[in-house]
């Protein structure tokens, strides 16, 4: 072990080489990493800070609740959910796409603040503030029907990439009466078809946008493990004369392949810890309108680059047993 | 005393030693000379357990070193036998008292005669020198000290004065002959004519036979 230390001290300059490679790789795995998860909580994060439920819905509605027109009582045990998408114009002439989200008022699949909404009130996520230049106190109007809506307060919650605006279940009919119609999108509750998944994975343009990062993410984990693991052999096979001088004179291999297996051990730690920070700088810098989230799957594709670097390091070890000193030593069989 | 009698070293269909019997006695120095490729660093292997013969038998101090394990034979190489090289081979990271200690730590020394063989070799300021800063012939007689750390009753040289001017291979030759002087086998590879009045004993290999 001491060997192993030693060399990390004095060799620094190469062990930062190999480290600062090894965070590169494993900082793109965060960001792509991030991006698509980002992208994925940023397109139905409405569902994501529900507590656990199942939906009913119109049987060709695949899904998708703004697709779905139900106009049944909603059955014992659920309620009734209204969703749609909408064109929002603020009082400056500002137009905004958003999603309506209604639910009875203290449904406990809503909000908690939208508890206290009244008629004609709606909560908004942050960002419809920001892209629609509205602020809290100003009234919205829906494009199509000319209703307005008071924002008087925010909620996170976005969905297909558009803010959310949260109302209650009567202005939800209100409104849908201007135009004629009265249904629900969905029934919630603790019974139905399809789970928060399914509707999740069911928002427009979900799946496509997530197989697309899944490929990247694939991709990049498998040619970043080939890299590694490739860079991580290299630097021990380009050792395997030093191990072969330490083995002439009579070093035990076991020392040697313990001095190896921590400096990789600690190199590869160093990495994920100076990646991750790094990653974690990057998220507070970025824009607000570029989603960017740090989750556990980040971690396990961060786990397999490092461990395919471990094998990759310790794979030629067992070359050490059949290191000849013959053949690194000058002049040999002359 | 090392003894060998009638080893032969074959790789596949080629026959590198043919019948090499040799007797070389402590406190002698003895040097093999040939030209390449007549299997001197090969005889020289084998002698350091580094190789086994393919056939004939070698002893060290009575002791049979057919039978050995290779953890056996590493064990031996490690106590009673100290190697110099061609290069120096030193570890790049250590310090010239720590490419000493590395062995003796090894060895399960607890008194580190490290510096103490350091100053008796001339490099009692270069002690805590990295092998990048010493000259070629400080990175020479340290591999030497390192050799000599463990007091290895055998000391095998292969053309130890090889990368070295005269004066400092001459210098390392004398060395080398006062660890003879103390009781130890020396046993040596050199192309150096100059130097073999040094030894007790010339051996020339030609296409892996022995004359002397």
């Amino acid at each position: 072990m001491r060997l192993g230390w030693l060399e990390l001290r004095r060799s620094k300059k190469r062990f930062m080489m190999i480290g600062g490679v090894t965070t590169l790789i494993l900082l793109l795995v965060w960001m792509i990493s991030g991006l698509a998860d980002g992208l994925a909580y940023d397109n139905g994060s409405v569902y994501r800070l529900m507590p656990d439920a199942r939906f009913t819905l119109e049987a060709d509605a695949k899904g998708d609740v703004t697709r779905s027109f139900l106009t049944d009582d909603a059955p014992a045990g659920t309620e009734k959910l209204g969703a749609q998408m909408v064109t929002l114009e603020t009082r400056d002439g500002t137009k905004t796409d958003a999603a309506v989200f209604a639910l009875a008022g203290g449904s406990r699949y809503a909000p908690k603040e939208a508890a206290r909404l009244r008629k004609g009130e709606v909560l908004v996520d942050t960002s419809l503030l920001a892209e629609g230049g509205a602020k809290v106190g100003d009234a919205v109007t829906d494009f199509r029907t000319k209703q307005e809506f008071r924002i008087t307060g925010t909620t996170p919650g976005r969905y297909s990439h558009a803010p959310v605006l949260w109302m209650t279940w009567e202005t939800w009919q209100d409104w849908q009466e201007t135009i004629g119609v009265s249904y629900a999108s969905a029934f919630i509750g603790e019974s139905g078809k399809y789970s928060l998944r399914d509707v999740i994975e069911s928002v427009p343009g979900y799946s496509a946008e997530q197989s697309s990062f899944q490929m990247m993410r694939l991709f990049l984990v498998l040619i970043g493990a080939l890299l590694l693991s490739a860079f991580f052999y290299l630097t021990t096979m380009e050792k395997l004369p030093q191990l072969g001088i330490l083995k002439a004179i009579g070093l035990q291999n076991r020392r040697m392949g313990e001095a190896l297996l921590l400096q990789v051990v600690f190199v590869a730690a160093a990495a994920a810890v100076c990646s991750f920070a790094l990653a974690l700088v990057l998220k507070n810098i970025l824009p607000a309108d570029i989603p960017f989230r740090l989750e556990a799957g980040g971690f396990l594709y961060a786990g397999i680059l490092l461990a395919s670097a471990l094998i990759g390091a310790l794979f030629p070890l067992r070359l050490l047993g059949r290191v000849e000193p013959a053949d690194v030593i000058g002049g040999v069989r002359g | 005393m090392i003894e060998l009698t009638d080893i032969t070293k074959r790789y596949g269909e080629t026959e590198i030693l043919s019948g090499i019997s040799l007797t070389a006695k402590a406190g002698e120095m003895t040097a093999l000379v040939g030209p390449s490729g007549s299997g001197k660093s090969t005889l020289l292997q084998v002698i350091g357990l580094l190789q086994r013969q393919t056939s004939g038998s070698f002893r060290i101090d009575g002791r049979d070193t057919g039978d050995l394990s290779e953890e056996e034979r590493r064990k031996l190489r490690l106590a009673s036998i100290g190697f110099i090289f061609q290069e120096a081979h030193l570890v790049p990271f250590l310090t010239a008292k720590e490419q000493l200690m590395l062995v003796e730590r090894e060895h399960g020394v607890r008194e580190s005669r490290a510096e103490r063989l350091l100053e008796q070799f001339g490099l009692a300021g270069r002690a805590d020198h990295l092998p990048a800063t010493l000259s070629g012939g400080q990175r020479q007689r340290v591999a030497i000290a390192r050799a000599l750390v463990n007091e290895p009753r055998l000391i095998l040289a292969d053309e130890p004065t090889a990368s070295l001017d005269y004066a400092n291979g001459r210098s390392v030759m004398e060395m080398l002959r006062s660890e003879a002087d103390t009781g130890k086998n020396v046993l040596l590879i050199t192309h150096d004519e100059r130097m073999l009045d040094l030894c007790d004993s010339v051996f020339r290999l030609e296409d892996g036979r022995l004359r002397k």
